[in-house]
């Protein structure tokens, strides 16, 4: 292990990767301040500029992009009540009343330290339990890497806002688009209508760019310039009472804990992480009585597990290729391009990249607190950016960027096509995000069904015969189950009250 | 009444229609195997069929219940969308600058009503940003300008 981590040191110190792995926090942090741009629109937008940059350098800028989008989402939340990220919509709800309370800069700084002491626990999970999982994962045959998919997508679907229906539609509607293009089994081409540029399918920058960037700008163009809370927040504001700082170490750790556990639950992501953490803390707390009133363990806790959750969904997406959350089907992505197969061999074949990425991880962090206190300032001007500059430039942004990867106008033109068609899914309440982990691992779980039926000579039973596979897809029917009902009938009750409205 | 039932369902509808041109091409097109070695079309038509059945379940459902939807804005829609078109219209034309200048121009009408100055500083600071960015910083070999 310590001759591991001291691979992965001189991998991450070298000066270009510590000065990329500071450009990525610092544009993160930049993009997740500004509201409705969250880390998969950051990713998405600086996932071309990384095709330029050796693999190693390129994950650690994007893994900086990705954590300093998260921890900018909260500076929105904190200063604004708008979640700059979906996963730090749980810190509004005692961010936003500490700031009214004039203690926005405490509510900053417990953030920052929350989110780094979050990130290295994540970062301690990763180095100890990646090596174990990546062997493990050498066992799994087909069948059992198709119920971890399946798990992963039916994850993906139950904790997709707009319902667990929805989210199953998304994801069917992603895994057919990502059967667009050759079969890489029978050579044949698939749903191209004969357009030669999707021989090789539709490229997955160009489905997120199109479905969370121009789809984003359609949907908040126009949205009025919020008020900004403009206090002063200088060095003096910035520290808690002595007893606050008390309360908030055991607050973290469980935050921690349970942010490192839900993220390594593939689909399932930060939001899930934060949401619980935030829903046990408010059980087991002294103070659950000032829950939502400004309470400073609001703030610590889903903080805490959202940063340990960006961390620890490295795991399955490196050592199994499942991603942990939408973002990381893009990581995914962008080690694919650049020829690295994620996966149980990747620790093996690519020590470096990996020990690397995990110390970089620990430089980011370090740089997220070195640089945001200091920073802060910066961050509270440039949420006062208008509207009017920043959706026209988030535009030209994400359309240079597409056309940058292969100088391919047919890829703007698909991006647009996206973009419109996840507006219209928006409108009618379908949430794109389990859209592109369907994309993502569509293809995989088609490869894995169909070596599955062939080892078994055409026995469906073969998925119910491994104790492994049988377990993860009677999971998956619980999940469903469990979620669909309480949800209809929620549902139902919601549209009763539409009804009665109109 | 029964229009505006349908409308409520458009996004719904989208989806049926998607689904079933993935259905019909699998089933067409594409040869579907045996259960030992499916072939292209087995998966697709398999994901195609569920997606049919909940978007029938999903239409079936919010008929009875109308369920909420937004309306759509236009403007910002046409904005946006003629921004990335003129984007991909003007770059084989002029080159990259030109079409980011026409780009953020055609975009700045997506939110809402702009002075000429503002208008005019949008426009150059997309210009100026893009040069600064891609071509200068990340050094991308992109076409600044073309034809001149």
């Amino acid at each position: 292990m310590l001759d591991n981590l001291a691979l992965g040191y001189a991998t991450a110190t070298t000066p270009s990767n510590l000065f990329y792995c500071f450009v990525g926090t610092f544009l993160g942090t930049f993009i997740g301040v500004l509201p409705g741009l969250g880390p998969l629109a950051a990713v998405a937008m600086l996932l071309p500029v990384s095709f330029y940059l050796p693999p190693e350098t390129a994950l650690v800028m994007l893994a900086g992009v990705y954590y300093g989008a998260e921890y900018g989402g909260s500076i929105a939340s904190i200063l604004l009540n708008i979640p700059g990220t979906p996963s730090s919509s749980i810190t509004c709800i005692d961010g936003y009343p500490m700031a009214r309370q004039g203690r926005a800069g405490v509510a900053l700084l417990m953030t920052a330290l929350a989110s780094f002491f979050g990130g290295v626990f994540g970062i301690l999970v990763i180095a100890g339990l990646a090596p174990a999982l990546a062997e493990f994962a050498l066992l799994l045959q087909p069948a059992d890497y198709f119920a971890v998919m399946l798990l992963g997508l039916v994850a993906a679907s139950v904790v997709s806002n707009s319902g667990t229906l929805r989210g199953v539609m998304m994801v069917c509607l992603g895994v057919l688009l990502g059967s667009i293009g050759v079969d890489i089994n029978s050579g044949e081409t698939r749903f191209t209508g004969g357009v030669q540029d999707l021989r090789d399918g539709i490229g997955l920058v160009v489905v997120a760019m199109g479905l969370f960037g121009v789809s984003e700008a359609m949907m908040s163009a126009r949205g009025a310039t919020p008020s900004y809370a403009t206090e002063k927040v200088s060095w003096s504001r910035f520290l808690p009472e002595t007893g606050e700082w008390l309360r908030s170490l055991a607050p973290a750790l469980r935050g921690s804990l349970v942010g490192s556990f839900f993220g390594t639950l593939p689909g399932t992501g930060q939001t899930v992480a934060s949401s619980i953490g935030y829903a046990l803390e408010k059980r087991v707390s002294r103070n659950r009585d000032q829950f939502g009133k400004g309470a400073i363990e609001g703030v610590v806790v889903p903080e805490s597990a959202n940063n340990a959750a960006a961390q620890t969904a490295f795991i399955p997406t490196l050592t199994l290729g499942i991603p942990g959350s939408t973002t990381m089907a893009l990581m995914i992505g962008a080690l694919m391009i650049h020829g690295v197969t994620p996966g149980p061999r990747l620790i093996s074949e690519h020590p470096a990249l990996f020990w690397g990425l995990i110390v970089s991880f620990l430089f980011g962090n370090l740089f997220l607190l070195v640089l945001n206190i200091p920073l802060i300032g910066i961050w509270v001007k440039l949420l006062q950016i208008p509207h009017y500059f920043l959706y026209p430039a988030v535009v030209v942004l994400i359309s240079i960027g597409v056309y940058s990867i292969d100088h391919s106008l047919f890829d703007v033109w698909t991006m647009l096509g996206f973009g419109l068609l996840g507006y219209i899914l928006r409108l009618y309440r379908f949430e794109p995000a389990p859209l592109l982990i369907g994309f993502i691992l569509g293809p995989m779980m088609e490869e894995y069904l169909r070596r599955a039926m062939l080892l078994s000579r055409g026995d469906p039973l073969v998925f119910f015969e491994r104790p492994g596979s049988a377990i993860l897809i009677g999971i998956s029917a619980v999940l469903l189950v469990l979620t669909a009902l309480p949800r209809r009938r929620r549902k139902v009750q919601a549209n009763e009250e539409v009804v009665e409205s109109r | 009444m029964l229009i505006q039932k349908l409308k409520a369902q458009a996004g719904t509808l989208l989806l049926l229609v998607i689904a079933l041109t993935f259905v019909a091409g699998a089933l067409t097109v594409l040869e579907l195997g045996t259960p030992r070695r499916m072939g292209p079309g087995a998966f697709p038509l398999i994901a195609g069929l569920i997606l049919t059945g909940l978007c029938v379940v999903t239409l079936f459902r919010d008929l009875r219940m109308p369920a909420a939807y937004q309306v759509a804005d236009w403007r910002s829609v046409g904005s946006v969308a003629a921004a990335v078109a003129v984007f991909a219209i003007v770059t084989p034309l002029l080159g990259v600058l030109p079409a980011a200048g026409a780009c953020a121009f055609a975009a700045s009408f997506a939110v809402g009503s702009l002075s000429h100055a503002r208008r005019a500083a949008l426009v150059t600071g997309a210009v100026l940003g893009v040069w600064l960015i891609f071509l200068v910083g990340l050094r991308l070999p992109l076409e600044a300008f073309r034809g001149f």
